[in-house]
């Protein structure tokens, strides 16, 4: 099985990876999409002055 | 090991140093975990002296300065007690226990209320264990 | 005859970041034409498909220049820090993010367990009933994959590799960036190893027009809805906050000029260990009252010291986070 890794996506906004995992004939079996990046502003606005 | 509190108190030269000093002049017992930082005003006294203690490994910080209307330089002990009041909401937020900061006005013949702030402050933060800022501040992961 | 200049090697990367520092590059508009004829960008996630392990080929030093924004949020972040220190010859800290912590800096008031509780199980907008969290490695029937560790603490890009220049601001003003980079084509002296370039030394108040007189006496804070801006008078003196005085000024005080107050983006000003705490004496100094109890109630309308006078600067300040 081979495997491609994109890292990281590029020419858009925010962080990404993909990981494609080929079969013996070269099709594409299952890819992956993640997202490696978490700041975490749902937190920590909370309690802030607008 | 028991645990030792480390305190820094910052004191104005012309009153509660003066009245350390006479605590000490008169033979008066006081506990020794006091490190003494003299400044001439309370009011040179500012916020970044008070992080870098705790920073720097103290358990407690004490600002002492003339009582409010006696400041050797007119204004400047209102300016600390100021200061005092708005750093102190700071430190709450930063997770710092209140009762970490002390700010008391000691004149210059009051050596008998300093050797008792010094001894009450002590027990207070021995009670409240060590600051836990020296090991917050090492970690990354 | 000499041969023409070797043209100059760019990167810009961006870390735990809002893209805003990218956007601040590309405003460079029409003078990309004349960036690009002195230089090259050799890797850019916004605008070019290069990827990190064209990145990890690079002999060291290849890049001339980095410009390194964003905060170090994760494990992610902390190598490719540690990877552009050693490809670039400059590494420059641009933004308020990688100068200070900047905004993603707020997260050192929760620590990594809270964070992911609120972003994967209590938040409004989500649902999530197996309380499925990210994971440093997960095993999937192809293989292992792998996302990075997230911190317990935000760090700015000086707490983990050594840092060349800074450029403040968020985002920092296009105008001053062109500045530094024909200052490093023209092969101009650069200032000595660890300055905050791209920026004026003094404070804001230094520069902007707002009229200010001797008198600022504080009665009470008003938030900048509660009061009608005459546009003319320092912001201080209406009573609204504003972190100008510890501030650098090199901005054009732009907030200001929009009838907003400063929030301190720019840091501070040369040679001062703590802003947030520079500010506080300044607050504190500035308030009309002399009884405590009128004091806190002046005090009152500051909900939120940490967070106003530390909101882009906390994981570089004394107290870098909040204690468990």
């Amino acid at each position: 099985m081979k495997r491609i890794t994109i890292d990281p996506i590029t020419r858009l906004e925010g962080h990404g990876k993909i990981e494609i995992f080929l079969n013996e004939d070269g099709e594409v079996n299952n890819v992956y999409f993640q997202v490696p990046e978490l700041r975490g502003f749902e937190k920590f606005c909370e309690g802030r002055p607008v | 090991m028991e645990f030792k509190p480390r305190i820094v108190a910052f004191l104005c030269n012309w009153c509660s140093y003066t009245g350390a000093d006479l605590a000490g002049t008169s033979r008066m017992e006081y506990k020794a975990n006091v490190r003494a930082i003299r400044v001439m005003c309370s009011g040179r006294i500012e916020p970044t002296f008070v992080l870098r203690a705790f920073v720097k490994g103290a358990d407690g910080v004490l600002v002492c300065g003339c009582h409010p209307g006696d400041c050797h330089y007119q204004e400047g002990n209102y300016r600390c007690l100021r200061r005092f009041l708005l750093l102190q909401k700071y430190v709450v937020q930063m997770g710092i226990e209140t009762e970490r900061l002390k700010l008391e006005w000691i004149s210059a013949s009051e050596g008998r209320q300093f050797a008792e702030l010094i001894n009450s402050f002590t027990e207070t933060i021995a009670n409240l264990g060590p600051c836990k800022i020296k090991e917050t501040m090492k970690v990354l992961t | 005859m000499e041969g023409p200049k070797p043209k100059l090697k760019l990167a810009v990367y961006w870390a735990a970041a809002c893209g805003g520092c990218c956007v601040s590059v590309l405003d460079v508009h029409e003078k990309l034409f004349d960036v690009i004829a002195a230089a090259d960008f050799v890797f850019w996630p916004i605008a070019l498909d290069i990827k990190y392990k064209d990145v990890e080929e690079m002999p060291d030093n290849h890049i001339d220049l980095t410009l390194f924004n964003g905060a170090v949020r994760n494990s992610e972040n902390e190598h490719m820090a540690k990877l552009l220190r050693k490809k670039s010859r400059i590494l420059v800290a641009y933004g308020s993010c990688s100068h200070l912590g900047g905004i993603p800096g707020l997260a050192n008031f929760s620590t990594k367990e809270d964070i992911f509780h609120r972003v994967y199980k209590e938040c409004e907008s989500v649902i999530n009933p197996e309380n499925i969290r990210p994971l440093s490695e997960y095993e999937v029937q192809e293989g292992i994959l792998e996302l990075p560790v997230f911190y317990n603490d935000v760090r700015s890009l000086a707490q983990i590799v050594e840092v060349d220049y800074y450029i403040p601001g968020c985002p920092p003003q296009t105008e001053r960036l062109i500045e530094v980079f024909v200052a490093i084509v023209t092969g101009a002296e650069l200032p000595p190893k660890g300055s905050v370039i791209g920026a004026e030394t003094k404070a804001q108040c230094d520069e902007c027009i707002r009229k200010k007189t001797e008198n600022k006496r504080i009665k009470k804070f008003y938030r900048p809805w509660e009061i009608s801006d005459d546009g003319e008078t320092c912001f201080m003196e209406q009573g609204v906050l504003c972190m100008g005085p510890a501030t650098r000024a090199g901005c054009g005080y732009r907030c200001i000029k929009g009838n907003a107050p400063c929030r301190g983006c720019y840091g501070p000003s040369s040679d001062v260990t703590d802003p947030g705490a520079k500010m506080m004496s300044a607050i504190a100094s500035i308030i009309d009252e002399k009884e405590p109890e009128e004091i806190k109630r002046v005090l009152e309308d500051i909900v939120d010291p940490a967070g106003v006078f530390y909101r882009f600067s906390l994981p570089s300040s004394l107290i870098r986070r909040k204690l468990s």
